[in-house]
């Protein structure tokens, strides 16, 4: 015991902090490159089974289908992996209450844009996605002495991702309304125009 | 004569340079087995002591990385999955991420999400608490009964959902898996009671089947905030729901 103590005793300084800093480095590395070693992100999971540009509403989440962890039951949802390297995308959704919500997510799970329903009123959402580099995709309506056909929409810059619209349960009665209501969402990519 | 000729040797094998001493060894007439085995042994116990140093050496390398390796992986996983007060905050049991799905959230925060593999619901739309554990700071377990009591605010969208430790739903056969403001009953006196049970019970019972480990989520979106008409929203311990234990197998 005695010997032991002595030996512990006898520990470089210079080797703990080498430790510690070799210790740092390894966990800042680690921290760092974990979303892009991740196998499972949730870009990974849903980009294989969802056609890009399009919205696609989702089954009732069950344990046989669902199709992130953590993804409850308690929300029907509606997907779209726009790529906007084809076009711009025109996304358009209702949000009649709250509890509904809109966003947009990129490949790394941040999102970009959200929108949620409020208990007043109902939001209707229309946004236009554009390709977040300095690509020249033509002159805008505006520039051309037009009036622009878009004047409530807005404008996301945003490569790819996923628009994720939730649609709160509200019960066995209101599923169909919520389900048609989710399929009037929709995500398609606009030719010849900017 | 014989002892000066002897001591003459003896004075110059002394003075010669050590390698010509280890390479070209001085005859030694009738004693060579001596001296053979004097050299053998030397050489073994050079080798040995040079082992010895190297195994020392790698020993020590090893350690080093092993404690290297283990400080720094286990440090990692344990922020990314867990959280600390710069990315969580908790109470009770309940954790949430305070920077989930923004694009300025910390590295921890990115991190847990893209292993987690979820999309969760943005900070500033909703708060998402996660618990593995009762109030009392025990696993939630599948063998265990339990009773979740929320006061919710007055104007928000709640739901409160049981997974299992990994994230996943859990099977059972009425089809219950989360209850929402809209779905769930409130007691007369304004709370959500909620029962995690693997047999049937009245009320918003919530089936955890055999399950092992659990995990329940409770989603918050509060609009009282906004309207400034809401209750303090400072105060976790009243913000999140209650989780006790009320009976084990």
């Amino acid at each position: 015991m005695k010997s032991f103590l002595s030996r512990i005793v006898r520990i470089d300084l210079r080797l703990v902090l080498a430790a510690v800093f070799a210790i740092s480095i390894l966990h800042v590395v680690t921290i760092l490159t974990a979303p892009s070693l991740a196998q499972s992100s949730a870009w990974d999971r849903l980009a294989p089974a969802v056609k890009p540009n399009t919205m696609i509403v989702f089954a009732p989440v069950t344990p046989e289908a669902q199709p992130l962890p953590y993804l409850s039951a308690d929300a029907r949802i509606a997907i779209c992996l726009f790529d906007t390297r084809s076009g711009q995308i025109k996304l358009t959704a209702a949000l009649p209450s709250p509890g509904w919500s809109l966003t947009l997510y990129d490949r790394d799970g941040a999102a970009i844009y959200t929108a949620s329903g409020r208990p007043d009123r109902a939001t209707p959402v229309s946004l236009l996605l554009v390709p977040d580099d300095t690509r020249f995709t033509g002159l805008t309506p505006e520039a051309q002495g037009l009036r622009s056909p878009r004047q409530n929409q807005l404008r996301v810059q945003a490569r790819r991702g996923l628009a994720v619209l939730r649609a709160p349960d509200a019960g066995y009665a209101y599923r169909a309304r919520t389900e048609a209501l989710l399929k009037q969402a929709s995500c398609q990519t606009v030719r010849g125009t900017t | 004569m014989m002892r000066t000729s002897e001591g003459v040797t003896r004075l110059g094998s002394g003075l010669r340079a050590l390698p010509q001493r280890l390479f070209f060894p001085p005859l030694t007439g009738g004693r060579s087995w001596l001296g053979k085995l004097r050299r053998t042994s030397f050489w073994r116990h050079q080798i040995k002591k040079r082992i010895a140093g190297l195994l020392r050496l790698l020993t020590d390398w090893a350690l080093f990385i092993l404690v290297v390796l283990t400080g720094g992986l286990i440090s990692a996983y344990y922020m990314m999955d867990r959280g600390s007060s710069l990315s969580t905050i908790n109470s009770g049991p309940w954790t949430m991420w305070t920077a989930a799905a923004r694009t300025d959230a910390d590295p921890y925060t990115v991190a847990h999400f893209a292993r987690l593999g979820a999309l969760p619901l943005p900070s500033e739309v909703g708060e998402t608490w996660l618990a593995r554990t009762d109030s009392a700071g025990s696993t939630l377990h599948s063998s265990c009964d339990y009773e979740i009591a929320v006061r919710p605010p007055q104007a928000s969208w709640w739901s409160i959902a049981v997974f299992d430790a990994d994230g996943r739903q859990i099977e059972n056969a009425a089809g219950r898996y989360a209850y929402t403001s809209e779905t769930g009953a409130i007691s007369p006196d304004g709370r959500f009671l909620a029962l995690l049970s693997r047999s049937a019970g009245g009320g918003n019972w919530l089936p955890t089947s055999g399950a092992g480990n659990l995990s329940v989520v409770y989603t918050l979106i509060d609009f009282s905030i906004a309207t400034g008409t809401g209750q303090d929203a400072s105060n976790l311990e009243s913000r999140v729901p209650l989780i006790t234990v009320k009976s084990c197998r």
